[in-house]
Order: structure tokens, then sequence, then C-alpha cells
């Protein structure tokens, strides 16, 4: 209830009606792996692990293909958050689209794409800082 | 040139990283001569606690407005940074002490600050540049008065919304200087209390933000009566500014950018003053600002603009010895700034 009465008093608070997309996944050697059951309902999905220092952010794309973003800045290495356009960092104001491409500086690099590869239950995503 | 920052950072292992800011103001130092400054803007270590939370502990900068931490020359328009984020929030502002920082995973792009940081020092407040002169900076800095900030950002598709605020004590005195200067003691004593609010909305074609800032010193008058630094009892201060992606207009998909922009700005650092102050008009400001920004790159900007500053009429009670040769005060003057920067 509480939720629905901030949507009415306050539409822009919009993520309080959305579940959580933050999975936890554990690291296997330099891999993490994410079950496609994961995508069931959403279509991506913020992968945490306790051994990493960054989520990554896994997309089901509409092709049915899949991408995942080092969720890391690339202008100083801070984290970057998850937005309905995309990602923004905090700490100096870097935007990026949903492709992980720069919209706004000081960021002048794009979002590190991580590469995959899919078995099949699992997406499994190399994780390598740059 | 006004400034050149070289960053320094280490990563110790996954949960702690150093970051150090060292900046060099006009090209060079020189003993007895006038200008130039060799400072650190930022030194701290980082603890992160998770993938969305971290702690900062050294000298570092509370986010406060939109300028104080995002204030490189490739991310803001105009030669100079927006006056209501130097004369009223006094940016770049930094200080000594502890934050906590994150970003909520359920709320989508909710994000929050939270510092305890060392206070000002209202022995140094004038009357022209508010509490700019009282930032401790890091330099011989005490933390016999202390100081909290905190803030809320939230990001929902091309807007941005902010606010924060800050209270801290600005005396820091022990007892028994305090007694002789009749102030209070403590560590929020004579508080300086800032709230600001700030809006940006981002499309690719153009971009609009507004800031609005306030600062209450409600014990301004016991500054006053120790100090004499005529410090007014509120300042307040906003602008609005509008730019347009003048390539993007055009269909042009590439890196390059010109940007057309305008901003205009109000600020009154005397807008309430104790029984003991003194009004000046000069401190009641306003500025357009319009002009072009070319990025020939990521990372690269060059810059050209108009600022027209008007102010009010200077008090002249308060020029105590006018000096004979003094130019003329234009309370209406514009100038032209062409300037380049960078950061990567």
């Amino acid at each position: 209830m509480a939720c629905a009465g901030m949507a009415i008093t306050l539409p822009l608070l919009n993520g309080c009606s959305t579940p959580s997309q933050l999975i936890q996944a554990s690291l296997n050697g330099d891999e993490l792996q994410v079950p496609l059951t994961a995508f069931a309902d959403k279509n991506y999905v913020i992968v945490r692990s306790k051994q990493l220092e960054f989520d990554v952010f896994v997309k089901k794309e509409t092709d049915g293909t899949y991408k995942a973003l080092l969720m890391r800045c690339t202008h100083r290495n801070n984290p970057v958050q998850r937005t309905s356009a995309g990602f923004v960092c905090h700490e100096h104001g870097s935007r990026f689209n949903e492709q992980g491409k720069v919209l706004t500086e000081p960021a002048v690099k794009n979002l590190t794409e991580l590469p995959i590869t899919i078995n099949q239950s699992y997406i499994n995503i190399k994780y390598r800082l740059p | 040139m006004t400034r050149a920052v070289l960053f320094v950072g280490h990563r110790f292992n996954n949960r702690v990283s150093l970051v150090s800011e060292l900046e060099l103001e006009d090209a060079k130092i020189e003993g007895g001569e006038a200008g130039g400054e060799f400072n650190l803007e930022q030194l701290y270590l980082r603890f992160n606690l998770n993938a969305s939370h971290y702690l900062t502990a050294g000298l570092f900068i509370p986010r406060i407005g939109i300028i104080n931490e995002n204030h490189l020359p490739t991310t803001f328009n105009g030669n100079d940074r927006p006056y209501t984020e130097k004369l009223v929030i006094p940016s770049t502002w930094r200080e000594m002490g502890i934050g906590f920082y994150g970003t909520s995973s359920r709320l989508t792009g909710l994000s929050y600050s939270a510092a305890l940081i060392n206070g000002l020092n209202a022995s140094e407040f004038e009357s022209e540049s508010g509490i700019r002169a009282g930032r401790q900076g890091g330099k011989m800095a005490t933390a016999t008065n202390l100081a909290i900030t905190g803030s809320l950002v939230y990001n929902t598709g091309d807007l941005r919304a902010g606010i924060s605020a800050y209270y801290g004590g600005s005396t820091g005195l022990s007892q028994r200087e305090a007694d002789s200067l009749l102030l209070d003691n403590g560590a929020f004593s004579t508080p300086v209390i800032l709230t600001e609010a700030n809006i940006i909305y981002s499309k690719p074609l153009f971009t609009l933000k507004t800031l609005g800032a306030i600062i209450s010193i409600p014990d301004a008058k016991k500054l006053n009566r120790a100090y004499a630094g005529n410090t007014a009892s509120m300042m307040f201060g906003g602008y609005f500014e509008a730019g347009i992606n003048l390539l993007h207009a055009f269909n042009y998909k590439g890196d390059q950018k010109l940007d057309l922009f305008a901003r205009a700005e109000i600020i009154n650092l005397n807008a309430e003053l104790p029984d003991n102050g003194i009004s000046n008009e000069i401190n009641e400001k306003t500025f357009f600002i319009t002009g072009l920004q070319y990025f020939p790159a990521k990372g690269v900007v060059i810059k050209a603009d108009y600022t027209l500053r008007n102010t009010g009429e200077p008090n002249s009670d308060l020029i105590i010895n006018p000096f004979p040769e003094a130019l003329p005060y234009y309370k209406s003057n514009g100038f032209f700034n062409i300037g380049a920067g960078y950061s990567f």
C-alpha cells in the first residue's frame, strides 16, 4: 500500500512498483553464471557477487541475444547506477544509454562490454577488468 | 591559465582505493607575487562496502549542488562556472571528514550521500564573497567545529533532480576564546545552514539546468560583533540555463559537438542583515551569460562567451580609506571570455 500511495503522489518514483532486478551470483574461476530462467519475466538483470567490486548488467535484446556491461564508469572507475534511461555515474555526472554509449561527459569511453557464452541453461560472463 | 589538475589514483584491492587530485592555479607560483596556488583538491581513501555503497575518509568534495562534484570543464557551459555555485555554494568546496555514498537497489535511479566534515571558519567570512573564504580545505583544518551534509539525487529518464543540505558550526573556539568574543562554543555553535535544490533535463538536442541555494546564519549578529565581517544572516542565489547542440539539430551523428547556451543568474549576498550589519548593494548581482562551446573530440572543449554583470551601487560608507587612484566601479559591466579545456 505504501508503494501504491507513492505511485499516486509521486509518479516519478516508478521504480518502487517494479520487482528487483538484482540477482546474486557466485564467481566460478573468472566467470559469472546467470541462469536463463532469470529472464523469464524481465528483459534485464543486474548481477552482483560478493567477490566482485562492480555489478554486471545483462540485457536480453529483442532479437533474443544477450549483452553484458560492466557497471563501472570509464572516467574514474566509479560504480554506475542503472536508471530508466540507461546508466549514470554520480561521482562526476557521466551518463550512458542502455547500450553503454556515452551520452554525457566527462566519460569519453563507452561502458565495457564483457564477453559472454551461452550454454543450454546459463549465460557465462567472463569478468575481467580492463 | 586558470588551472591544471593531475589525478592520481591507486587500487589497493577490491575494497580499498586511493583518490587524489593535485591542482595548480595560475600556471606558476612565485614568492612575493600575487596569484598562483598549489593545492590538494582531493585526497581520500575509499572503502567499498559492496557494489553500491562505499565510505570515504580524508579530504573530499561533498555532494552539494551540481558543480561541486561535477566541475570538469567539459561538463559546464561557459569559461566560468556558474556564479551561484561560487558565491553561494562555495565550489569547489572540499573539507576533511568521512562520507557515506550509496545507490538504491529498490528504487532505480535514487542515490544518496551523507558526510561528517570539519566546519567553516567564520572569522574569514567576507561580505562580498559570503562564506567562501571560511572554507578550511584541509589546510591547518581543525575539527573543533563540525558539519553534517546530506544529499538525495534521483534520475529518471532524461531528468535528474537533486537536493542537498549542510548544517555546520562556524566558530570552533575553545571555551575561553569563545567567552572572550561573546560567542557560543561547541561543535555546532554559530551554525551555517545551506539548502539547495537542482534539476537537469538532458536530451541529445538540448539541456536545461536550474539550481537554487539559500544560506542562513541565525547568529550572524554575534559573528559581526566578534569579527566585524559584515556577515549577512541570509544569502541566496539561483540560475537557469538552456543549451542546444547545434550539430545535432543538423542531424550530425559524430563525436563533435557545438553547443549554444544562455544562463541567467541572480545572487544576493546580503538578502537579510542583522541589525549590526551594513547593507551593500554591490552584493545584489545578476549575471547573463551566453556563448558557444565546440567539442572537436570527446573530452576537449573550446569555449567563447559573453558575460554581462549587473550589481547595485557600492556603499561608500564601507570604503574607510579611499584609494585616490581607484578605478570607477561600473554597476553594469561586460566581459568576453575565450578558453579551452580538457578532461580524460
